[in-house]
């Protein structure tokens, strides 16, 4: 296959993932430029090589998958990274999407399925499995339950209707063809609830510091 | 210490009567001996290579040759009075310590020897002589009983420490391994399905295996909270994760009466058979879990072959109690709605209303 141009750094504490993710990876065009098997590693190499897209599993030797997450889409807002993790740790998957990471698939998702997430996160889109799209709901729904609505952002109703079709499985092709717009908007829908999702928890840590004096 | 507090205090009493005792200097060498042997076996007693039968021999055989000249040395005059030996109550020690290091039925013995030899120099029919008596025997025999009791206590105590400790050990080695089975589980599930059909069923098969094992690794973690009698419904959901069926929900927990959790779950359970027996062979189910204000929404989706209105009352006459009695009806008694909506070729969806009162997390 040609060379996407893209440069890719895997995340995992498990060989085997790494090897095959690097075979994998490696036909479909991307270059790897790193491998880290703990957070400590995948935070020096990713300063020194500054790949495009990372690859992180989340259960990783510390810092894990999360902190390093955090760390490095603030050092390098153009690096993207993706979560590629075990189902049944969804309070880690919900936290690293709040603190920047781009989509999320499972380890067991196909290798189609897998190839397509990387590519479509080197471009900067989010990747959103119906799995990440039922915690998204929910943290919106909690956060709509908390009060306070002056700060916390909201889901259209356009935007809730998408998330749900995601959840329940729907391809975006499928969500397009259901709501009579292009796949495009699908995926402006999507990238819109991330982005305020993130951006909302960037302004409460910021909030966060100011209240507890450590701002200045 | 014990015998160090009775030392003072009989030696003080014996101060006191030096002068009214038949022979005041075998009083003071008595109480001299008293002192040395005290000091000596608290010295020995913290060292446990001391605390042989010899040694103990010789301390029961220092405290009856202080106990057994009482009657010369004091008196039976002043002896009749205060009816303390030369020793006093210090005689209780070297019983208490055979007591502690042999057991009780060394100390009771121990203490009824001394008590019997102080009670023959001057016997009476005092009932304090005899309570005396009593005592020498019970409080040793307690005090044996005690140690032992705590000694077996200790033991028992360093045996859960380390069997816990070998499960701490053997739990952190499962999840090795059980992590490491999982890489490969996921692994197979992922690239089997290029190997062909039978790869294809490899992969579901791995799928459903790591799906399973995942659920049993997070059940070690977090034991059902049965306090209140609430369960988290999201654990309960996801337990149906398998190779076919994805289930979305919300970070964290749903916790709602166990009777409710169950139906609700017991519904689900329906509408995904439903889907295995009617939808079709490769038709994959997604379940999603929100919390709507005091609703709790299920929304079940499948993409196999659908089903119609026909279909479902055909299956009704014929005896089939599958949609309405298993799903509605479980759903109707929790006080909530249950509706389908379906089209040849896109599947079956169902959407499951059921109130919550607020169950604080």
């Amino acid at each position: 296959m040609t060379n996407t141009g893209k440069r890719v750094m895997l995340v995992d504490d498990h060989p085997i993932w790494i090897e095959a993710l690097v075979e994998d990876l490696g036909e479909a065009g991307f270059e790897i430029v790193a491998t880290a098997s703990n957070g400590e590693e995948c935070l020096r190499r990713a300063r020194a090589v500054r790949p495009d897209v990372v690859v992180m599993d989340l259960q990783i030797p510390p810092p894990d998958g999360v902190v390093c997450t955090e760390i490095l889409t603030r050092e390098f807002p153009d690096m993207h990274v993706l979560v590629v993790s075990a189902s049944g740790e969804r309070d880690d998957v919900l936290a690293a999407v709040k603190v920047g990471a781009k989509g999320y698939v499972l380890k067991s998702a196909s290798k189609t399925d897998l190839l397509d997430a990387v590519i479509r996160t080197s471009r900067g889109e989010a990747v959103f499995t119906p799995v990440l799209a039922g915690l998204v709901l929910g943290e919106y729904r909690r956060m709509a339950a908390g009060g306070d609505t002056a700060n916390t952002p909201t889901l259209t109703e356009r935007e809730t209707e998408v998330l749900r079709l995601v959840a329940k499985g729907l391809e975006y092709r499928e969500i397009a063809d259901r709501l009579f717009v292009s796949h495009r908007t699908i995926q402006n829908h999507v990238q819109n609830v991330l982005r305020k999702l993130e951006l909302h928890n960037r302004v409460e840590l910021t909030r966060y510091a100011l209240e507890q004096g450590l701002g200045d | 210490m014990l015998r160090l507090a009775l030392l003072v205090i009989f030696i003080t009493v014996n101060v006191q009567r030096l002068r009214s005792a038949n022979h005041p200097a075998a009083l003071s060498l008595a109480c001299a001996v008293m002192f040395i042997w005290s000091m000596a076996s608290w010295y020995l007693n913290q060292r446990p290579e001391y605390r042989t039968p010899l040694w103990m021999g010789l301390d029961l055989l220092v405290t009856i040759a202080v106990v057994a000249p009482s009657r010369w040395i004091l008196g039976s005059e002043l002896l009749s009075g205060s009816y303390y030996g030369v020793p006093g109550y210090w005689m209780v020690s070297a019983p208490l310590a055979l007591a502690i290091w042999r057991g009780p039925a060394f100390g009771s013995a121990a203490g009824l020897l001394v008590g019997m030899v102080n009670y023959a120099q001057m016997p009476s029919s005092d009932p304090r002589e005899w309570v005396d008596l009593l005592c020498m025997v019970m409080v040793p025999g307690f005090v044996g009983f005690l140690a032992n009791h705590l000694e077996s206590l200790i033991a028992e105590r360093d045996l859960s420490f380390d069997t816990a400790a070998k499960l701490a050990e053997r739990e952190r080695l499962n999840r090795i391994v059980h992590d490491g089975v999982l890489q490969v589980l996921a692994l197979v599930e992922r690239d089997g399905s290029e190997f062909g059909p039978k790869g294809e069923r490899l992969a579901k098969l791995a799928g459903d295996q790591e799906a399973r094992l995942r659920l049993l690794l997070q059940d070690i973690d977090v034991a059902v909270p049965d306090k209140n009698d609430v369960i988290d419904l999201v654990q309960l959901l996801s337990a149906r994760e398998s190779a076919t069926v994805t289930v979305s929900t919300m970070a964290g927990a749903l916790l709602l009466p166990i009777e409710r959790a169950m139906e609700t779950d017991a519904a689900v359970a329906e509408v995904l058979a439903n889907t295995r027996n009617h939808a079709g062979e490769n038709a994959k189910s997604w379940i999603l879990l929100e919390r709507d204000g005091d609703e709790v929404l299920i929304a079940v989706r499948d993409n196999g072959k659908g089903m119609s209105e026909e279909e479902v009352v055909l299956a009704q006459t014929a005896g089939h109690l599958g949609i309405s009695a298993s799903i509605m009806g479980r759903i109707a008694s929790l006080g909530g709605t249950a509706h389908w909506s379906s089209s040849p070729g896109t599947g079956v969806e169902w959407e499951l209303r059921i109130p919550v009162e607020e169950t604080a997390p």
